[in-house]
């Protein structure tokens, strides 16, 4: 594709996700309005909303890229990313949505009652943050290079720019209506150039992505574990352990169910984003395999994570190829802002809220919310972008991995135990969210410095959650146990508050959201 | 209030056990029985099928039943006590 065309379509996206951005602007005024889009969104908006949120660089490129070097095995990460939303709807959503909490440490707050138990919560939002972030400015850099030949921190750099205005200009009910936008766009962008690709490839005599010569052999590429090692076995349990149960610990996921008018509408909201995820995740392998015929030569080249950008190029001449190009540069790039900006508001408000808005500025004066809220967000995107910009990169969805690794074996014991079991106490959330959050992020940190491990060690590390996440678990569940006298007074009514429908008229507690 | 929670967390434990217990069969499934990666329907292999495509309907299809079902348990429970 010229580089021309590329420069246009990362424009046009950057230049509409501002406007609608700025449009939301003169309706949101209030702080609550920055964290929660004053609640007043339909579930179809909604919905589209939290599917154009969560479909990040992993899902629009990341997939493709790992279907087409190591082939079916791949294809557990999108059905890993759509199951989280089953485990979501089924154990967290219309509880969370009941309980008034709109983040995870206002949930860890409310119903534990603790400020210690809140704090170590908003600093594991921050860390899990920062992880989910990297990946979508380092995809940015690889996407804008791809198509235009620009060096790799351009993207990074102008992805960080335009979250940056927008969530410091809108907050979040600008970011509702920027994100359901780019689910949409999204899927259009999927879809309408692989159905041309298809067409293409149908033309060609149908050839099976089988026959692609480079990289792994055809039937260990076709057969989802070929080799039948145990560490293969171990690498893809790990793997459903943590995309099934990170899911609901992702900061900018929970956030959305606040916007719900309240519990059931929290799951046909849930329930919707299903069919919009099974309808998106049908299209990423395919691209992967028409990636093995037409495009083999990225995986030696360990450019695979190009894929779908690189296929019109090759499959079609002239100005369909660079058409097609450019709508397909145009979805990842609205992959890239709609996650940085959810993940940014996310970290934004744990920073602004359990940091910023406590620091005194000298003569007893504090940061006012919103104040503190502009700070946070540059803040959040400050650091991942300094570290995207100097280390080497890990392929975006196995850092992505990574990230839900961390939520599932951090957030999801705690709110799963803190939903269903009223004897969990603030010591024993601490001390499972510190199992969790040490073991797995000490997993995070040896592979980031040593990509390469192999044998059973590098296995254990680079998918670390098939045994963290039961750590944590433990250590909460033992830890509770072992302070029984802890249990938060209120719990009887936190339980009523969490699972009693709304029609009801009962004794909720009086805990309102900061 | 006890017995809400009990149907919840049935309704939800069921909707889990129908989704993740194939899905956590199928990997063991492809190592013993390498075979069942070579059946072909519909021109595509057996696990592309069943994991690019069978698996998105199918969990809507939970979806939608488990919160239709929590709804009514929701509804019932409701009624009970609104009547006592």
């Amino acid at each position: 594709m010229s580089g021309a065309t590329g420069w246009v379509s990362v424009a046009m996206v950057s230049v509409v996700t501002l406007a609608i951005g700025a449009f939301g602007l003169r309706i949101s005024r209030t702080t609550s309005d920055f964290y929660v889009a004053s609640r007043s969104v339909g579930p179809l908006w909604n919905a589209s909303a939290i599917g154009g949120e969560y479909l990040s660089a992993a899902s629009f490129l990341g997939i493709a890229g790992l279907v087409l070097a190591f082939g079916a095995d791949m294809l557990w990460f999108p059905v890993g990313f759509a199951v989280g939303y089953l485990v979501l709807l089924v154990l967290v959503a219309a509880p969370l949505r009941r309980s008034g909490a709109y983040t995870i440490p206002d949930f860890a707050e409310a119903r534990l009652e603790s400020h210690g138990v809140r704090r170590l919560a908003s600093a594991l939002v921050v860390v899990v943050g920062w992880l989910y972030l990297l990946p979508q400015l380092q995809g940015a850099g690889l996407t804008l290079r791809t198509v235009t030949g620009a060096p790799a921190w351009t993207g990074a750099v102008l992805v960080a720019a335009v979250v940056v205005l927008n969530v410091v200009a809108g907050g979040m009910r600008s970011i509702t209506f920027v994100q359901a936008f780019q689910y949409w766009l999204k899927l259009t962008a999927l879809l309408v150039p692989l159905v041309v690709l298809l067409v293409v490839w149908r033309r060609d005599g149908s050839p099976s992505p089988a026959s692609g010569a480079d990289g792994v052999g055809a039937a260990d590429w076709l057969l989802p574990l070929a080799g039948g090692s145990a560490t293969d076995l171990y690498q893809t349990y790990s793997l459903m352990v943590a995309t099934f149960l990170g899911t609901m610990g992702l900061p900018h996921v929970l956030v959305r169910f606040y916007t719900n008018p309240d519990g059931p509408a929290a799951r046909r909201t849930t329930v919707i984003v299903l069919g919009l995820l099974a309808v998106f995740y049908l299209l990423p392998p395919v691209y992967g395999s028409l990636g093995r015929l037409y495009a083999p030569d990225l995986v030696a080249s360990g450019r695979a994570d190009a894929v779908v950008l690189e296929l019109p190029g090759r499959m079609l001449d002239g100005l369909g190829g660079d058409l097609l190009g450019a709508l397909l540069t145009a979805g990842a790039f609205a992959a890239f802002l709609s996650t940085s900006s959810g993940l940014t508001v996310s970290v934004a408000g744990a920073l602004s809220q359990d940091v910023l808005v406590r620091l005194p500025l000298g003569r007893g004066r504090r940061l006012g919310g919103v104040a503190a809220f502009r700070i946070a967000a540059m803040l959040a995107l400050t650091v991942p972008l300094a570290v995207a910009l100097s280390t080497q990169r890990l392929s975006v969805a196995s850092s992505v991995g990574l990230a839900f690794a961390v939520a599932a074996s951090t957030f999801c014991p705690l709110l799963v135990l803190g939903i269903w079991w009223r004897r969990l106490t603030d010591a024993g959330a601490v001390a499972g969210l510190l199992a969790g959050g040490v073991a797995s992020g000490g997993a995070v940190v040896l592979v980031i410095a040593d990509p390469d491990a192999t044998g059973w060690l590098g296995a254990l590390l680079a998918q670390p959650a098939a045994w963290t996440v039961p750590t944590a678990f433990v250590a909460m569940v033992v830890g509770s146990l072992l302070t029984p006298w802890r249990i938060a007074p209120g719990v009887d009514r936190t339980m009523v508050s969490l699972h009693a429908p709304e029609a009801l008229d009962l004794d909720r507690g009086s805990w309102q959201p900061r | 209030m006890r017995s809400l929670l009990r149907t919840q967390l049935r309704l939800a434990l069921t909707a889990l056990a129908l989704v993740v217990g194939p899905l956590a069969a199928l990997p063991v499934v492809f190592v013993l029985a390498p075979r069942v990666g070579e059946v072909s329907v519909l021109g595509l292999p057996l696990p592309w099928l069943l994991l690019g495509v069978v698996v998105h309907p199918v969990l809507v299809l939970v979806g939608w039943t488990y919160a239709r079902r929590a709804g009514q348990a929701e509804q019932q429970f409701t009624d009970l006590v609104m009547r006592s």
